[in-house]
């Protein structure tokens, strides 16, 4: 028994090295895999064509592509419909007029603010722009 | 196919038995899959192509059959206190069996591409970006960056942890290919049961409801109702580094390590039930 | 000898009872997916799993067992889920925008979807055109603008804001769900006419999807303007407020009729499709600008008299289209077997020589082949019509009538709306199908009484034909722009209330309406015609209000073509110098009228046995 637990240590301190070698190589990889998301394209462009935001105007907002736009004065606006706790996409909630995530119960009210956790930040604005006669909108590449 | 195995390692075998299986059903399916219009494709699998969907439900339940197998033969090592009988390396590698083995199937259930698919895509992402410092990293590492679609996944599913699996398996029980009997039960089992049991992609936009995680991580979704994100990788590490500090523990320790690995497992249960009652409610 | 496995033995019996479930389960799925993926284009489709009703299927060509759902209405066959299944769903197959993916999809009737485009009831050029010249706006009433570009357009002008909110309805191109109340219920793109839906049928119950498209379905648009719907089938559009009338019947939308002489084509029960082609009605490729020129069939297709170039045997005959037609028809002609033709060549496949039917399937009355030698077989129903050829009698053969067409004579009577004033009322709304949506401003259209009766003569470039008053209108064109349009146009029409008997000689020789002049009295005294309205013009006291041109005018008026015009003067005079002879001579066999020109010299230069002291106006020709 005495000799098998010195077996086990002795094993485990001379495969040590090798673990911190092979977590090194883990690091550098994840780290290099951690830069991509820089190299690749991060934004994506939503347009919003008239008869969209036409219907916007009349239902008081509506979803497109992962975004929630609705007007505010004589400028589109959007927020992401993407929860901001894990990245599920919230859904219209009848019952309160806001927003539910499907995947662990986040609740936001209809200007994208946090009623019920765990969701702790308000869903996110997406900046709106107009391009020549077409409005746009850019959301994250991960925006859900 | 070599020698038969010893009684004791019957279930070690048989999971190699089932990887083989989950391997070949997996080649099968190739063809029929595009991971860039994924949903559509697992469609045509269950609609257009005809027998396609049982070769799915093979696939599907031979990977959970290489889960459980590999489980149980876990279970009675530790319980006939067999533990020392693998170097501590290979024990330990062994020990990573059980995350690729839950990964396969996790990557498996990501590729339908449907809903509860994209959201536990979205889940995973946020999970693993919650490791501090290599958490970018390794989500992009393992998912793609974001925006890249199941391609990164999918060769990950096919090549990563095809590859790991055998690998381990291989050093794990010095041989390559399954032994007949293993096969044979293997292949028996899974179409056994993926004659009877029904096996579906979900819908592309959930209904109303709440959208769900495969069944083996539906604790881990509900823990994230009460706890923060870094539990959902915390938990199943320390799961994983205690049945691996099995080859290190004797006495009490040892008992401490399986308490705490029992009380995981309660609380895996006890979680998952809170998700299904929060989830009806 | 080793005992057998039993571990194996349970093994193999739990996978023999996978593999059955399986089979079955496989079965099924074969079931649900499409009823066999070789009948349903060689695909599978999920949608019967759901919409398993056997009411659900058009059936015919089209049922759900041989070609499945997606072929018509898209979306998702694969799906599992209603949401994905119905993602991109098509609600109005044959809807002209995405036609092309569905009844026009290759292999299926990409031919047909393609001239559909171009034809009139998916542009409305004509339509476009003439209501553009007559609001002002253009400079003739020919023009290549569309329903397609015109509803799309920012800005209407007046005119093209009329023609979006009160006929663009009509339009093939406008979905159901872009209408307002006049005309709810009718499909878009093909389904208009092939597949319309009826408030009658149970809400999931698929309408039929065929080739057979009964009147009803023509209708919604053609009751209209022209009214020839209702005029085929005996009907006068009144107004509300009109006197009750004997016969008065409440139209499918409300519009009060009363009953009139009915068209003899329909009273022996031939639909509209039975003599209009193909051609008529879904195009054949060329735009073309006007109604009148996309028609091909004629009353001479089927009644003679047959010039060479209107016969000819099948074997020549190209046109791919009828030849499908036949083959849908599980019919075939034989190479030598004559083919009757309208205009451009397009057969009238319809048409037979009674000869060629076996003696079982001849109509009785046209069975001997002499009396009718002809066969029309109706497209619904597959009756046989006999078909009477034109006679070659003096009626028809007269040196003066060579320009008549058919229907100058032939048509009992035509509808007439003369009193039509329409106002822009800015404070209105009223929908706009351009918007798909009620919008502010309407148009107001009102008149005094609608009319029927005779029609009035016109020329349309060398033929004599009916016309009615077609824009005879003032029109505000809306406070903001201060327009006011007064217009003076009849339109040549074929009323379609064809007869067997004809209007009498004196309903055009002695009548104001059918020389254009309007209602009043025409004095036929030995000082020379005059005519005196019955309600006169305010800004021309010697014009009626309803006429069209005045008595011997210095130019004819024109018409909402640039080929139709009124009578000039010459042909006033022709027609009337006839109107003294007829109360004696009123037979067109007649021996005064083999050579009328030389018959009235005689007559003035006292060389004749006739008692009548003719006036002298009718030798000036």
């Amino acid at each position: 028994m005495d000799r098998a637990s010195r077996f086990c240590r002795r094993t485990f301190l001379g495969d040590a090295w090798r673990t911190v070698a092979w977590g090194a190589a883990g690091v550098v990889t994840l780290g290099l895999a951690g830069m991509l998301r820089h190299v690749v394209g991060r934004t994506i462009d939503i347009p919003l064509p008239a008869d969209l935001l036409e219907r916007a105007g009349r239902q008081d907002g509506v979803q497109v592509d992962g975004i929630f736009v609705r007007w505010s004065g004589d400028t589109p606006t959007a927020f992401s419909l993407r929860c901001t706790h894990l990245g599920c996409r919230t859904r219209p909630d009848p019952a309160s007029g806001g927003f539910a995530c499907p995947c662990h119960g986040s609740r936001f009210d209809r200007e994208g603010a946090v009623i019920r956790g765990p969701a702790e930040a308000p869903l996110a604005r997406v900046p709106v722009r107009l391009e020549g006669a077409r409005w746009i909108a850019t959301v994250e590449a991960d925006h859900g | 196919m070599g020698e038969r195995p010893a009684d004791g390692h019957r279930f070690g075998a048989l999971s190699l038995g089932f990887l083989a299986v989950t391997v070949l059903s997996g080649v099968a399916l190739v063809p029929m899959y595009r991971p860039e219009d994924a949903l559509a494709s697992v469609e045509a699998i269950h609609g257009a192509i005809p027998g396609a969907w049982l070769i799915r439900a093979v696939h599907a339940f031979a990977a959970l059959g290489f889960l459980l197998s590999t489980v149980i033969h876990l279970a009675q090592v530790v319980v006939r206190g067999d533990v020392g009988r693998v170097p501590a390396g290979i024990w330990w590698r062994s020990t990573l069996l059980l995350p690729i083995a839950v990964a396969g199937m996790l990557t498996g259930f990501l590729l339908r591409g449907d809903a509860e698919a994209i959201a536990a895509m979205a889940v995973g992402r946020g999970v693993l970006g919650s490791v501090p410092w290599i958490g970018e990293g390794l989500a992009t590492l393992l998912l793609g960056p974001p925006g890249a679609g199941l391609g990164p996944v999918a060769l990950h599913h096919a090549g990563t942890l095809t590859v790991l699996p055998w690998l381990l398996s291989f050093e794990h029980g010095r041989r390559a290919w399954p032994d007949l009997r293993s096969l044979v039960t293997a292949l028996l089992a899974s179409i056994a049961i993926a004659g009877i049991v029904p096996v579906a992609p979900g819908p592309a936009e959930g209904a109303a409801g709440r959208l769900l995680g495969p069944w083996y991580l539906l604790g881990l979704q509900g823990m994230l109702l009460d706890l923060p994100v870094v539990t959902a990788w915390i938990v199943p590490a320390a799961a994983v580094l205690g049945v691996g500090m099995l080859a290190h523990v004797r006495g009490r320790a040892r008992t401490a390590v399986m308490a705490g690995l029992g009380g995981v497992a309660v609380a895996w249960v006890g979680w998952t039930v809170r998700l299904l009652v929060a989830g009806a409610g | 000898m080793t005992r057998f496995p039993r571990t194996l033995a349970v093994l193999i019996v739990a996978a023999a009872v996978g593999l059955g479930t399986a089979f079955v389960r496989e079965a099924r799925r074969d079931d649900a997916t499409g009823r066999g993926p070789d009948r349903a284009g060689g695909r599978t489709e999920r949608c019967l799993t759901c919409h398993d009703r056997p009411d659900e299927s058009p059936g015919g060509a089209h049922a759900a067992e041989a070609i499945g759902c997606e072929a018509c209405h898209l979306g998702n066959p694969w799906a599992f889920d209603r949401e994905r299944a119905h993602a991109g769903l098509e609600r109005e197959p044959g809807a002209l925008d995405t036609v092309g993916r569905t009844c026009g999809r290759e292999g299926c009737h990409a031919r047909e979807a393609g001239r559909v485009a171009t034809s009139l009831m998916a542009t409305g050029r004509g339509l476009i055109a003439v209501d553009r010249w007559v609001l002002g706006e253009t400079p003739g009433p020919d023009g290549t603008e569309g329903f397609a570009a015109l509803l799309a357009t920012p800005r209407p002008t007046p005119a093209q804001d009329h023609l979006r909110r009160n006929c663009a309805g009509c339009h093939l191109r406008t979905r159901g769900d872009n209408r307002d109340d006049a005309v709810r219920g009718i499909g878009s793109g093909c389904g208009s006419c092939h597949a319309t839906r009826k408030a009658a049928l149970t809400m999931r119950a698929h309408v039929p999807v065929d080739a057979k498209v009964p009147d009803d379905r023509c209708l919604g648009c053609h009751s209209r303007s022209g009214r020839i719907s209702l005029s085929y089938a005996g009907l006068a559009e009144t107004k509300p407020d009109q006197p009750a009338l004997e016969g008065n019947v409440r139209l499918f939308d409300g519009r009060p009729a009363t009953r009139a002489a009915t068209d003899v084509h329909h009273e022996k029960g031939l639909g509209c499709t039975d003599c209009h082609l193909h051609t008529d009605v879904m195009g054949d490729g060329n735009a073309h600008a006007h109604q009148e020129q996309q028609v091909a069939i004629t009353c001479e297709a089927c009644h003679g008299p047959v010039q060479e170039q209107d016969e000819r045997p099948w074997a020549t005959v190209d046109d791919p289209i009828t030849r499908d037609l036949l083959r849908m028809r599980t019919t075939e002609r034989t190479p030598l077997e004559p083919a009757r033709l309208g205009r451009r060549g397009v057969p009238v496949w319809n048409a037979r020589p009674m000869a060629a039917l076996p003696v079982e399937a001849r109509p009785a009355a046209g069975a001997d082949g002499r009396s009718a030698p002809w066969t029309l077989q109706g497209k619904t129903d597959g009756r046989e019509h006999p078909v009477r050829q034109t006679p070659a009698d003096p009626d028809h053969r007269l040196a003066g009538h060579r320009r008549l067409s058919c229907q100058s004579c032939h048509s009992a009577w035509a509808p007439s709306c003369t009193t039509c004033h329409t106002r822009y009322a800015p404070e209105g709304r009223q929908w706009d199908f351009g918007r798909g949506a009620v919008a502010g401003g309407e148009w107001v259209e009102e008149s005094e009484r609608f009319g029927w009766g005779a029609s009035a003569l016109a020329v349309q470039g060398d033929r004599i034909v009916p016309a009615i008053p077609g824009m005879v209108l003032t029109a505000d064109l809306g406070a903001s722009e201060g327009a006011h349009v007064s217009r003076r146009l009849y339109a040549a029409i074929d009323p379609h209330t064809t007869r067997k008997e004809s209007r009498s000689c004196a309903s055009c020789h002695a009548s104001s309406i059918a020389l254009g002049l309007g209602t009043g009295t025409l004095d036929l005294g030995i000082d020379g015609p005059r005519f005196v309205p019955a309600e006169p013009r305010s800004d021309q006291p010697a014009d009626a209000r309803d006429g069209w041109v005045s008595l011997f005018p210095e130019a004819p008026a024109p018409g909402t073509r640039t080929d139709v015009r009124s009578l000039d003067a010459p042909e006033q005079r022709r027609t009337l110098r006839v109107a003294p002879c007829l109360p004696c001579h009123a037979k067109s066999a007649d021996a005064i009228y083999r050579d009328f020109d030389r018959s009235v010299k005689t007559l003035l230069d006292g060389g004749s046995r006739c008692t009548f002291e003719a006036p002298r106006w009718i030798g000036v020709r």
